[in-house]
């Protein structure tokens, strides 16, 4: 079978950042039972540049070296004794550190229920013999630098899942525990509902609460505009903040004005958050806050039966108008008020085709689960699966809930 | 999004309708560009027909008003409803810039 001498100048091969990452290194196992058309073959592949080429005389003697070290792609005959090239074909489909490699069949037998049955059996491209020099090194380059390609997106895919699934966790860390929940739960004598959602494997919501002192302690909840890394990188930036903030923390106006200018010169424009801080004064039963356009909290009192009501929280997002000022806000909160605060997410799902939920219908929603006296984590739970049944296709936005109560029962 | 553009007797006048998502960031540069060219007096965001806006697409709304007040002009939002409307009111909009119904 005449082979050229003269090889057509072929593409640069390609270039990966890492390990195998030229495709003339690539293991390349030629099977075929003719001692001759291996070497044949072997000759084509080491005079295009391919320097590890290796050899079996049938199916099972393939399987013997790909035991050793699996190969990069197969040049497969499919008439061999002992164990034929469908067979084999077959049999590497099965295994998940065989199924995704090229196999090139190379054979004589074209008919079309060959051609069809060796594509069943999971071939990725086909030749047919005689061997044409040129055919078999443009199919080899077009299906290494696939796989190759392939590998390196999955391998690149595969690193930024796992690097974001250890910042998901990171983010989450930032919520309070349950443990400190109920530490605080029993320090202040208050019930807390907590629920946290990132909508992606980051989000840009966080919240949070703060001892203030023996008799005080603080909450926030804040959202930055959009979702995803920055936005989750920026709940980090909050946070830092925050805590180096601590003569602030009985001032809610005043630490979101200091807040403000600190977003105002750190943020990329159009970039901002909304926000909410309070503070619950649990020895005069007084609730003070500052809200920068975040979402009205629901507020029960025991005098108003089932029905919940919105608070005010109007104000200028933070991180956009730079000296802005804010303004505190004070409420009664005697034993028995309960304040549920909440991301947009939460409002921002149609209830009807067109129609968004909107604070007034969340306060409806929320007055009739009431009736039925459900604990603190069942009415965010039904508020929860409520949200999820009107998210119908669309990606969900992060979603916060954070219920407090004054139940009274403060230790010490 | 979708947007049109007028200018009549000193006015420029951009209607946006549907959505004022992230997704918008690119056309919304594009119609920032008309405010920061333009030599009319006068610059209004018809928002009558806009019937949906997240936090970017207020992000954005808040740099229109800035690029005009570079350029000298005046800035006002119209006829916002709806979502829209109670975004702007919760945000305080009202106190940066002139907003109508």
């Amino acid at each position: 079978m005449p082979v050229p001498e003269t090889i057509a100048p072929q593409m640069e091969p390609l270039y990966w950042s890492k390990q195998k990452t030229n495709i003339r290194d690539a293991k390349i196992l030629v099977v075929d039972d003719s001692a001759l058309i291996r070497e044949l073959i072997g000759a084509c592949l080491m005079t295009d540049g391919y320097n590890n080429v290796c050899y079996a005389e049938n199916g099972q003697d393939a399987l013997e070296v790909i035991s050793l070290e699996v190969p990069d792609l197969i040049i497969l005959d499919l008439e061999m004794p002992v164990m034929d090239g469908f067979e084999l074909c077959q049999k590497l489909r099965l295994r998940p550190d065989t199924k995704a490699i090229p196999i090139l069949i190379q054979s004589g037998r074209d008919t079309a229920s060959d051609i069809t049955l060796a594509f069943e059996y999971g071939a990725s491209d086909m030749v047919i013999k005689p061997i044409k020099k040129y055919e078999i090194l443009a199919r080899t380059k077009v299906h290494l630098e696939h796989y190759f390609f392939v590998q390196k997106l999955t391998d690149f895919h595969d690193r930024i899942a796992s690097e974001l699934e250890q910042a998901r966790k990171l983010q989450l860390d930032l919520c309070p525990s349950k443990k400190e929940l109920k530490n605080l739960e029993t320090l202040y004598g208050i019930k807390i509902g907590w629920h946290y959602e990132p909508s992606s494997e980051l989000g840009g919501d966080i919240g949070g609460m703060i001892p203030v002192n023996e008799h005080t302690l603080a909450f926030y909840i804040a959202d930055f505009a959009g979702h995803g890394v920055a936005a989750a990188l920026n709940t980090f930036r909050l946070q830092s903040w925050l805590y180096s903030q601590s003569k602030y923390f009985e001032y809610p106006s005043k630490l979101l004005e200091k807040l403000n200018n600190f977003l105002f010169h750190s943020l990329k424009k159009e970039s901002y958050a909304t926000m909410l801080y309070g503070c619950i004064d649990l020895k005069s039963n007084v609730l003070t806050y500052a809200a920068a356009g975040t979402q009205p909290p629901l507020l029960h009192t025991p005098e108003n039966d089932h029905n919940f009501s919105l608070c005010n929280s109007n104000g200028m997002p933070l991180g956009l108008r730079e000296n802005w000022t804010y303004s505190n806000r004070s409420l009664p909160f005697g034993i028995g008020t309960k304040l549920i605060l909440y991301s947009d997410a939460l409002v921002e799902v149609e209830r009807r085709p067109g129609e968004f939920l909107g604070e007034e219908g969340l306060k409806e929603e929320v007055s009739n689960i009431w009736k039925e006296k459900p604990t603190p984590q069942d009415l965010i739970n039904t508020i929860v699966t409520n949200f999820q049944s009107r998210l119908g296709t669309e990606a969900p936005d992060d979603l916060t809930i954070i219920y407090l109560e004054n139940s009274g029962d403060k230790n010490g | 999004m979708r947007d049109s553009v007028t200018t009549t007797s000193g006015l420029l006048k951009i209607s946006l309708a549907d959505k004022l998502t992230f997704e918008d960031h690119d056309n919304f540069r594009e119609l920032l560009k008309l405010v920061s060219n333009n030599d009319h007096q006068r610059c209004e965001f018809d928002l009558a027909e806009l019937h949906a806006i997240d936090s970017a697409g207020l992000g954005m709304l808040m740099i229109a008003y800035e690029t005009a007040q570079k350029v000298g002009m005046k800035f006002t939002l119209a006829r916002p409803s709806g979502q829209v409307e109670r975004l702007l009111g919760i945000s305080e909009f009202d106190k940066v810039m002139n907003i109508t119904h």
